[in-house]
């Protein structure tokens, strides 16, 4: 085959092979910065979703998924950014002796005259130096990763001492009184739903004196206790004191006594009981 | 690259044989050549710009004319006409080429000659042929024009409209040489040693060849938009600017560049190339408006400017 070939298609044979080399130079240069880029754009919006997460769990614990919005949109709009970018530019400008010469030969990579080819014999002797270690900070990756771990351990701690809803504790729809009240499916005892998480009570319309009065509502999470008097049925809290034992020392008085009651019955024999029986029944009648 | 720029190191060198310092004019006036461009030399008289453009064509191993521009130049002075001639008993209408028909013409001080031979000049430069009578006759190719104007005495010249302007590739400033190259200067002319004859470098062919390679040259896609913005800001920069450059200027911008890079030894063009000939080319494209002038800023001033933007 060689053989037959003419010295031109020889010559034409040998630049389409650099040709295809300095395409997949390129090709390879280009997903192993994306690869790069992708990670250190994946490591800053957790690092963003560690952040939002943790200050969420601190105020409101039922919207902890909401955290992940803003590290999606930062993910999204900085890979769209990077994208657009020519990534090229980063090379030259961690190898000075490529400035230029690398996107000039890439945008020309299908072009074939002795100056490209030269360019490109040229661009590709001096790619050997670069190495993906170059576009890598250590420091500031080290520096990101240590943020991560640290809010990682900081939204392990918050849960663990149940530092989450602090906000629950001071506004004022957060009502646990409201909660205990609804006798419904739902679960009052979990924090969230009187903390007005999803479904919580204080996403309800609520009319003013529904539940009663305003004083009651305010107290909180309060617990409160109180014991019904024996002596009546009104219960007046504000003046529920601690249950006294009360123990009689008095003995039963002695004089105090019961006898059968007497009972008056006649002396009248059975034989004249009938006739007895006969004269009041006929008064009766009578 | 490197034989490339040691073919234009040799020219410098050969031109250096007979012209002192001037390194900058000479460099863009190979330009020119490269791009197949004309070129206006602007400077003060006794600068060595003829001396120059006539040691570049013996270089060039091309022929040079040089037309003298006065107020009674004629068309025809240039073009050539038509003379009768006697053949064979009969007489006949024989065309005789006028200086144009050659490679290199040096139109000294064109702003003295007429609007008319101006144009004649001109039609020549754009379409590189010239029309005489009926007859349309082709120049010899390479075909460069290099016209020179003083910037003083303005009496008794007319100046090249902007649309004539705007063929002229290039606008070349021609400066006063320094101390150490007067003096050299003097030395050389002044004394009885023999002078140096510059040696023919390149010919018509090699000048061809080298013009190809100018636009084989590659130019990265955001260094062609860079030099495209950069001729839209002449047009958009109102508060400097009256009349901004038109395309011509975009295409003289990056070939320009890309014949600097290859003079350079490069095999690509770089920002460098675009910032250095964005002054030539455009200093006679633009037209400042009068606050700018009030200011007394000259049209370098103004690129500086829209350089300093376009950062």
């Amino acid at each position: 085959m060689s053989v037959t070939r003419t010295l031109p298609q020889r010559v034409r044979a040998m630049a389409t092979v650099k040709h295809n080399e300095f395409r997949e130079m390129l090709l390879e240069l280009r997903m192993t910065l994306m690869n790069l880029q992708f990670f250190d754009t994946l490591l800053t919006s957790f690092i963003i979703f560690l952040a939002g997460y943790l200050l969420i769990s601190l105020v409101y614990p039922g919207w902890r998924i909401a955290a992940l919005l803003p590290a999606i949109a930062f993910f999204g709009v900085h890979v769209w950014m990077r994208i657009r970018r020519n990534m090229l530019n980063d090379v030259e400008q961690n190898f000075p002796l490529l400035h230029e010469k690398l996107r000039t030969a890439a945008d020309h990579w299908d072009a074939d005259n002795e100056i490209v080819r030269e360019l490109k014999t040229d661009v590709m002797k001096q790619m050997r130096s670069v190495e993906s270690a170059a576009f890598v900070n250590e420091r500031n990756t080290a520096a990101r990763v240590t943020i991560a771990v640290i809010l990682c351990f900081l939204i392990l701690f918050i849960h663990s001492v149940g530092l989450t809803g602090i906000a629950g504790k001071f506004l004022p729809q957060a009502n646990p009184t409201i909660g205990m009240l609804d006798m419904g499916s739902e679960d009052t005892d979990n924090p969230d739903y009187l903390a007005g998480g999803p479904g919580g009570v204080s996403n309800l319309e609520v009319e003013g004196d529904l539940f009663g009065e305003a004083n009651v509502a305010k107290l909180g999470n309060e617990e409160l206790e109180f014991t019904v008097s024996s002596e009546g049925y009104e219960i007046d809290i504000r003046d529920v004191k601690d249950v006294r034992k009360r123990e009689f020392d008095e003995v039963f008085p002695t004089d105090v006594g019961s006898t059968s009651a007497e009972t008056f019955e006649e002396n009248i024999p059975k034989e004249q009981q009938e006739i007895v029986n006969n004269y009041f029944k006929s008064l009766t009648n009578e | 690259m490197r034989s490339y720029k040691e073919v234009f190191d040799l020219l410098h060198k050969e031109v250096a044989k007979v012209v002192i310092g001037q390194e900058e004019m000479i460099q863009q006036v190979f330009i020119a050549i490269l791009c197949n461009g004309n070129a206006l030399l602007e400077g003060y008289p006794g600068l060595a710009k003829t001396l120059a453009i006539n040691t570049i064509s013996e270089i060039l191993d091309l022929s040079f004319a040089r037309i003298q521009g006065t107020p009674d130049l004629m068309p025809s002075d240039i073009t050539g006409t038509s003379i009768i001639e006697e053949d064979r008993g009969k007489r006949v209408f024989k065309f005789q080429k006028g200086p144009i028909f050659n490679n290199i013409v040096l139109a000294d001080e064109i702003n003295r000659a007429t609007p008319k031979t101006q144009s004649a000049l001109l039609e020549a430069m754009q379409e590189k042929q010239v029309s005489v009578g009926n007859q349309i006759q082709k120049l010899d190719l390479p075909f460069f024009v290099l016209a020179t104007q003083n910037p003083i005495e303005q009496e008794g010249t007319y100046p090249l409209p902007e649309a004539q302007l705007d063929r002229f590739l290039l606008k070349i400033k021609v400066k006063y040489p320094n101390e150490k190259q007067e003096l050299e200067i003097v030395d050389r002319f002044t004394g009885n040693a023999r002078r140096a004859t510059p040696r023919k470098v390149l010919n018509k062919e090699r000048v061809f060849f080298l013009q190809n390679k100018v636009l084989e040259m590659p130019i990265a896609n955001d260094l062609k938009q860079k030099a495209v913005n950069l001729i839209l800001l002449t047009r958009n920069s109102k508060n400097l600017i009256e009349y901004g450059a038109s395309p011509r200027a975009s295409l003289a911008l990056i070939m320009t560049s890309k014949a600097r890079a290859l003079m350079m030894g490069r095999n690509h063009v770089s920002s460098e190339d675009i910032i250095t000939m964005a002054y030539p080319v455009l200093r006679h494209r633009i037209i400042m408006n009068f606050e700018a002038e009030r200011k007394g800023m000259t049209t370098d001033d103004a690129v500086t400017e829209l350089i300093k933007k376009l950062k």
